[in-house]
This record gives C-alpha cells, structure tokens and sequence, in this order.
C-alpha cells in the first residue's frame, strides 16, 4: 500500500515537470500551428544553465534558477526570429517546418555538447529532507517542484483569461488572419509567445534536473517524447488539455512503474496515447478552432 | 474620398491577382464589387486591410496613404473586415468574438455591445455559446457584429451571404442596409450580384484582376452585358 502512495507521490512530481513543459510546447504550437522538435533542447539548455551559474559561477542555486529561465526565453525568441519565421514568412509549408525544427534540435545539442561537453552534471543543492504529508513522501525539492507548477499553472490560466495578451494568444490560435485584421500585432504576440514557451521549457528543464539528481547535456530530449504524449492526449494546441494529459501520464507512468518496471515508463506513456486517441481521436479536449 | 485605391498591383508569387485596379469608396456610401470566382475580389479586401503586400499602386485612407501600413494598425483608423466564410474565433465565446472588435480600444462599450444585440437578437441569446457551435447564419451575424464593435468607418464585407439560405440572405441584405443608414460605409463583394446591385450607390464590376465596368447599383442592374455575364439572363420585361 504504502509504494502505491509513494509513486502516486512521484506521479505527481513527474505530471508537474510534464505540465511546465507541455503547456510551454502547446502554447507554442497554438499560436504558430507547427510543432517544435527542438524543445528538448531548450529544456536541456535551463538545466546546463543554471547548473554552469550555480556551480562553476556559484550563485545562490534559487538566483541561478531566476536567471535561466528568461535567458532560456530570449534564446527561444532568438532561435524564431532568426531561423523558424524566415521559413513561416515564406509561406511556411508545415512539413518543411517540421523537418527545420528537427535539424534544428540536431544543431543546438550539438551546440551544447560542444559548449559543456559530454558527461554528468548534478547542482549543488541536494533533494532536502524527507516530509511525510498523510499517506504520501516528498522530499523538500519535489514539494518546490509540485508548487510552482501548481502556481505557473494558475498564472498560465490567468493570462490567457484576464490580459490582452492572453486573449491575443487565444485569437491566433483560433485563427490568425482575422487575428490580425482585428488589430492585433501578431508579429508581437508570436514573439511574445516564444518567450513564454522558452521560460517554460528552461524552468521545466531545471525542475527535471532536481528530479532526476544527474544528467547529461542532452537530457532534455529524453522528456521530449512523453512531453509529445501529453501534449497530443490532451488534444494539441489546447492549453488546458495539456496540464491535464501531463497530469494523466505522469501519474499513470509511475504507478504503473510499480507493477511493470521502470524501464518500460515510455511504453506506458504511449500505451496511454494510443488507448485514448482510439476513442477520442481529437485528445481529451478538442480544439473547435483547428482545422 | 474616405477610401481612394489607385493604379493597385497584387500578386501571389509569378500569378498577377490584380493589374491595376482603381477606385473609391466616399463617407455614407455602400459600394459593391462583383465579379466571377477567381476575378480578385478577396483580394482587394485583403490588400485593404493589409493582410497582402502590394507590388504598385496606392492605397488612401481618410486621405493618409495607408499602402504599407501595417494590418493592425488599419483597425484603429477605422478600417474593418469580415473576412470570406466564417470571419469569427470559433473557440472562443460569442462575447469574447465580439470583445475582440475593440481589442485596439481597450473594454467594449455597452452602447456598442447594445447596438449588435439589436441588429442581431439572435446573438444575444447565444451570448455564452462557443462561436464554432453556432448556425452559419449566427456565426455570420457574430463575424458582421464583431466588426462593429470596432466602430469601422468603412466595413468591408467578403461574401457575407455565401452558404446561407435565401430568406437568411434577405435579412443579412436589409441589415447591411440598416448598418449603413446607421453612418458606415460599406464596401461589399458578393457573388449574389442581384441583391448586392439593388442594395449599393454605385458598383465595380471585376474580371480577372481588372475593373471592367462601374456604374450606380440601379444602372448596371439593368446593363445588358452585366446582367448575360453575372445576373442569369436578359432583365425581366
Ligand atoms: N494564396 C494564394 N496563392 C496563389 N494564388 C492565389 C491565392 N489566393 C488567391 N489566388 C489567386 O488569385 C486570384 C484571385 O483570387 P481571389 O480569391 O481574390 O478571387 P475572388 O474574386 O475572391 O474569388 P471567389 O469569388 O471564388 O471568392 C485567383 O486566380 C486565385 O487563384
Ligand atoms: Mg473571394
């Protein structure tokens, strides 16, 4: 009884880094309508980040943190400006889109191995203390992690509803020609978008690193294909049916690690994909707008 | 002249859509442009509101030249478009669709919120519904009241009766009308040549990217030519 509360506990922890980084790739493709292959690696640059700022520079492990996640989103910004929107200005044929993204995600780990090497990384600050909360474990690093995706969860709710931002997001999601003939600068609100979705996947790649204790510089891509999993069971570009299939697989994956062995989490995750999209092929939540 | 289009050249890569097309729309009026599918009439619209590049030619608004100002600042000049087919959000609510008319002003104003649920009563009750989930006719009246809400000087309308049934296009017609005699002016294509030639002051009429002929609404719907070419037939009588 007591290891089915303990991996319900880490289902939580893993559906938390699932939703930080599921959100920041669903918003993304919401806005743009074409999937970035190379979010792995942005995952992976929050996590070589603020460990190259917390150790070799040895800033406060929490300022490191603060720090890499805007960085990560200016890089994203970066990233689209210079190589994704010459491709989207041409009349961006979605397949060749996908196909650059996925170079991309070649170039930019190969970027990173070359800047940080190949090996193992881990931060200075521990997991903490063991806290019992009733029936489940937590160390004081997995609580950190399960609450601040709780409160970016929430403030990504309040963005989209309450500010101008938001509501542009939602427009060009829904349809992004009458976007911008109702007076929205979508060149902006795509910018904007790709620093969120950059935030989001470097605070996600830092969460993972505290998780899993070592990693390696192209750790992020290993996430990337649950993170794909979430993202389509939740029906993609839908927002809210992302931090809900994050929450379905992430719990679903580490309980079932009980009974089937850990080594078999993905098989599960896409188990779950194929299952679902069976009796809903639109995901969990569909999407009126898309085509 | 609210709207002066001189000498305009668009075109999609090697294809010429349109080859120097020239016209204007004054304050009050409603202008109609016809023409057969293909002619180029979406994309004068498009090029109006700034949704594609022109290659020559030039376009004035209120007497500024808007030919390369950029799609989203044209709204808050008064420059609105319900774009061909369904010109809506379709996840988003009917009232956020229509919030989003005022997205460049900031909150909508209750007057004009009230003025589109008295044109369209129907959109009224269907306020908290998904727009994607209503009727083609309803989703019409969400796109058309969307734009009001802009308060546009000049409305240009693609189609706005594409697909919907004769006695729902009838309304659509005397609602434009009504909009009109309400103080905007409206630029409408339509392929429905009969109803748009009765309802306009004057008309364009637009062949393969070329404007062929222009006259009052009355006179072209009486033109010989015009009504072999896009009415269906001689004029009664
Ligand atoms: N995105 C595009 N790429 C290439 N050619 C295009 C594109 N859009 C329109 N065209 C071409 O430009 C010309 C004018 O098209 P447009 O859509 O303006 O016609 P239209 O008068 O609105 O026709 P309809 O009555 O069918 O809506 C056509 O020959 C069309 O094939
Ligand atoms: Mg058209």
């Amino acid at each position: 009884m007591s290891i089915l509360w303990l991996s319900l506990g880490f289902g939580l922890v893993t559906a938390s880094i699932l939703a930080l980084s599921s959100v920041g790739l669903s918003l993304q493709f919401g806005v743009t309508n074409y999937i970035n292959f190379a979010y792995g690696a942005f995952l992976s640059l929050g996590m070589l980040l603020t460990w190259t700022l917390t150790r070799p520079l040895h800033l406060p492990f929490w300022l490191g943190a603060a720090l890499t996640i805007p960085i990560c989103g200016l890089v994203a910004v970066v990233v689209d400006r210079v190589v994704l929107e010459p491709f989207v200005r041409r009349g961006g044929n979605l397949l060749y889109l996908l196909i650059v993204t996925f170079g991309l995600s070649l170039i930019l780990d190969n970027i990173m191995q070359a800047a940080w090497g190949v090996g193992f990384f881990r931060f200075a600050v521990g997991q903490g203390a063991d806290l019992h909360l009733g029936p489940f474990q937590f160390t004081v690093a997995q609580l950190v992690i399960i609450g601040v995706a709780a409160a970016v969860m929430v403030g990504v709710h309040l963005l989209l509803t309450r500010t101008r931002l938001g509501k542009a997001m939602r427009a060009m999601s829904d349809n992004p020609a009458l976007a911008r003939v109702s007076g929205i600068d979508t060149k902006r609100v795509t910018m904007s978008t790709w620093f969120l979705s950059g935030c989001l996947a470097g605070a996600a790649g830092i969460a993972l690193a505290l998780n899993i204790v070592s990693f390696q510089t192209t750790s992020g891509d290993d996430l990337l294909f649950v993170v794909f999993a979430a993202v389509i069971l939740g029906g993609i570009g839908q927002t809210y049916g992302a931090m809900l299939g994050a929450l379905v697989i992430g719990v679903v994956t580490e309980v079932s690690a009980v009974y089937v062995g850990s080594a078999y989490k993905s098989d599960v995750a896409f188990l779950i994909l194929v299952v679902v999209l069976l009796v809903r092929p639109q995901g969990l939540i569909p999407a009126l707008g898309k085509a | 002249m609210l709207l002066e289009v001189e000498d305009l050249h668009v075109s999609y890569g090697k294809i010429a859509a349109l080859k120097g097309i020239s016209l204007q729309v004054g304050a009050g009026e409603i202008v109609a442009l016809i023409g057969a599918n293909g002619a180029g009439k979406t994309t004068t619209l498009k090029t109006l509101s700034g949704l594609r590049t022109v290659a020559a030619g030039r376009v004035r608004f209120r007497g500024e030249d808007i030919t390369t100002m950029p799609g989203h600042r044209r709204v808050r000049l008064g420059l609105c478009q319900v774009p061909e087919g369904r010109g809506l959000f379709p996840g988003m609510t009917v009232m956020d669709n229509l919030a989003m008319g005022t997205y460049t002003r900031g909150r909508a104003d209750p007057a004009d919120l009230q003025r589109v649920f008295d044109l369209f009563p129907r959109v009224s009750e269907r306020a908290r519904q998904a727009a994607g989930t209503l009727s083609g006719g309803e989703q019409q009246m969400v796109a058309i009241g969307r734009a009001l809400m802009s308060r546009p000087e000049l409305l240009l309308l693609d189609e706005p009766s594409m697909g919907l049934a004769p006695k729902l296009v009838a309304q659509i017609f005397s609602i434009i009308a009504e909009i009109n005699r309400q103080g905007t002016t409206v630029l409408l294509v339509e392929q429905n040549a009969n109803q748009a030639l009765g309802l306009a002051h004057r008309a364009y009429v637009l062949e393969t990217g070329r404007i062929v002929v222009t006259d009052t609404g009355q006179a072209l719907l009486g033109d010989p030519g015009v009504r072999a070419a896009y009415l269906g037939g001689p004029p009664p009588g």
